[in-house]
């Protein structure tokens, strides 16, 4: 599948009683790439947790469009589509490496004939069969970019991507996003660290308020 | 289909593999079933008269006594997330882990009953009815576990909770597969009535929990 781009209008997040963000909007292209800055708890995880459909948005829109979909939204909205990558591994202790990529190819409907591939692209293809729980933090990283080789999902949405990689996984994490883009897929990253690519658009997310009372009368006014 | 066969083997697997989940809920059930006639004393009649109250019992605790483990673990390593947004519907994937939990842990438990119902003298030819009525019931008690263990997925330990908070709604699963199990063992007039109630009961629980967990994991994510 492949997006022809994502609109994103008006889109505001709430947790509890503090609000992340109000009204945002930006649209991507395929091929391109948006940045996505501000401090700890501005939202920026939360945002990338509603493109990937684990989050429902306060209010707004996010509106896929696909070759298949035309000039309509796509009906399934972000489901299935994307790749989400957080410090968050979804990577089991008691599976080995390759049952862990296996598994994730197979459920997320990659192509099994490539996890020998990414496997040595990311540089693990000399323990296929060690445990999860004994790789370092670097290496679990290492596993999780595999992923994003045996499935071709168009929308990838990386949180923090380049924390616990050295300096050659920096490397190769900047050259597969390099080789998604040119490819004609669509990025999403948020990072404080220098990711080595160019992006086409950054969003900067100034931290939220608190909600008052006052917030809430005025809503039901407007009710 | 492809996607939810996986999810089924990598369920299974882990369950097997990890060890506290199956293995803690067969030493749950082995411990209580062997203490139990010591407990009681050596009244061969009177253990025959509770022996399948307190296997149902025992089972009934087993598998709440797990339930927390059908969702904790994915929450926790982000797995869940990615399970419920990577596109197989969210119903199926909860129906699936649903299936995943019964196989391993009702399953282990049904296989080792009747060496246990051996230590609970058992009525003769009570064998086959408390299997098939067990096999029914504990595919209810998993649907009702995850409804509860979805409802309570963000909180840590919940075992006890879960319980607590399901009881009303496993009560009748208890009373009707201790009556089907006892009539059909004492072959009294019209003895599958309480089976076919069973039955009903598991039924309902099944086609309910994957949308009501869907909605609970929807609002805990």
């Amino acid at each position: 599948m492949k997006i022809n781009r994502i609109n994103i209008q008006n889109l505001s997040a709430q947790k509890g009683e503090r609000l992340l963000f109000e009204d945002i909007g930006f649209e991507l292209k395929a091929g391109q790439c948006l940045l996505l800055k501000g401090p700890n708890g501005s939202g920026k995880t939360t945002l990338l947790h509603m493109l990937a459909g684990a989050d429902q948005p306060r209010s707004g829109d996010i509106d896929i469009y696909t070759i298949s979909s035309g000039d309509q939204p796509r009906l399934d909205g972000v489901i299935g589509i994307s790749h989400f990558i957080t410090h968050q591994d979804g990577l089991k202790k008691s599976l080995t490496v390759l049952e862990n990529l296996t598994f994730w190819t197979e459920y997320m409907g990659g192509d099994k004939d490539r996890i020998d591939t990414a496997l040595a692209t990311v540089g693990l293809e000399p323990m296929p069969h060690i445990l999860a729980a004994r790789l370092s933090a670097g290496q679990k990283k290492r596993l999780m970019l595999a992923r994003l080789l045996t499935i071709s999902h168009p929308l990838w949405l990386l949180d923090e991507p380049s924390v616990s990689l050295d300096d050659d996984g920096q490397k190769l994490l900047t050259k597969l996003m390099q080789e998604h883009i040119s490819a004609g897929g669509i990025l999403i990253a948020s990072t404080h660290l220098p990711l080595g690519i160019e992006f086409d658009q950054t969003l900067n997310l100034t931290g939220g308020r608190y909600m008052f009372n006052d917030d809430y009368l005025l809503e039901e006014e407007n009710i | 289909m492809k996607p939810l066969l996986a999810l089924l083997r990598r369920d299974i697997n882990l369950f097997f593999r990890s060890g506290g989940g199956a293995g803690q809920a067969i030493g749950f059930y082995l411990v209580v079933i062997i203490l139990f006639p010591f407990g009681v004393g050596p009244d061969i009649n009177l253990l025959a008269r509770i022996s399948i109250g307190v296997l149902w019992v025992v089972l009934l605790l087993a598998i709440l006594l797990s339930a927390e483990r059908i969702f904790a673990d994915d929450l926790e390593d982000g797995s869940l997330t990615l399970l419920l947004t990577a596109g197989p519907l969210p119903e199926l994937v909860i129906l699936v882990k649903l299936i995943a939990h019964w196989v391993s842990i009702a399953l282990p438990l049904l296989l080792i009953t009747p060496f246990l119902a051996l230590m609970l003298n058992l009525p003769a030819g009570g064998l086959i009815p408390l299997i098939i009525c067990m096999s029914i019931g504990s595919l209810g008690l998993c649907a009702l576990a995850t409804i509860g263990a979805s409802i309570l997925v963000s909180i840590r330990r919940a075992n006890q909770i879960i319980s607590l908070l399901i009881l009303p709604l496993y009560i009748p699963i208890l009373i009707f597969g201790v009556s089907a199990t006892s009539d059909m063992t004492y072959q009294v007039e019209k003895p599958y009535t309480s089976l076919l109630i069973l039955l009903g009961i598991t039924l309902i629980s099944l086609i309910i929990a994957p949308f009501a967990s869907a909605q609970a994991l929807k609002a805990n994510l």
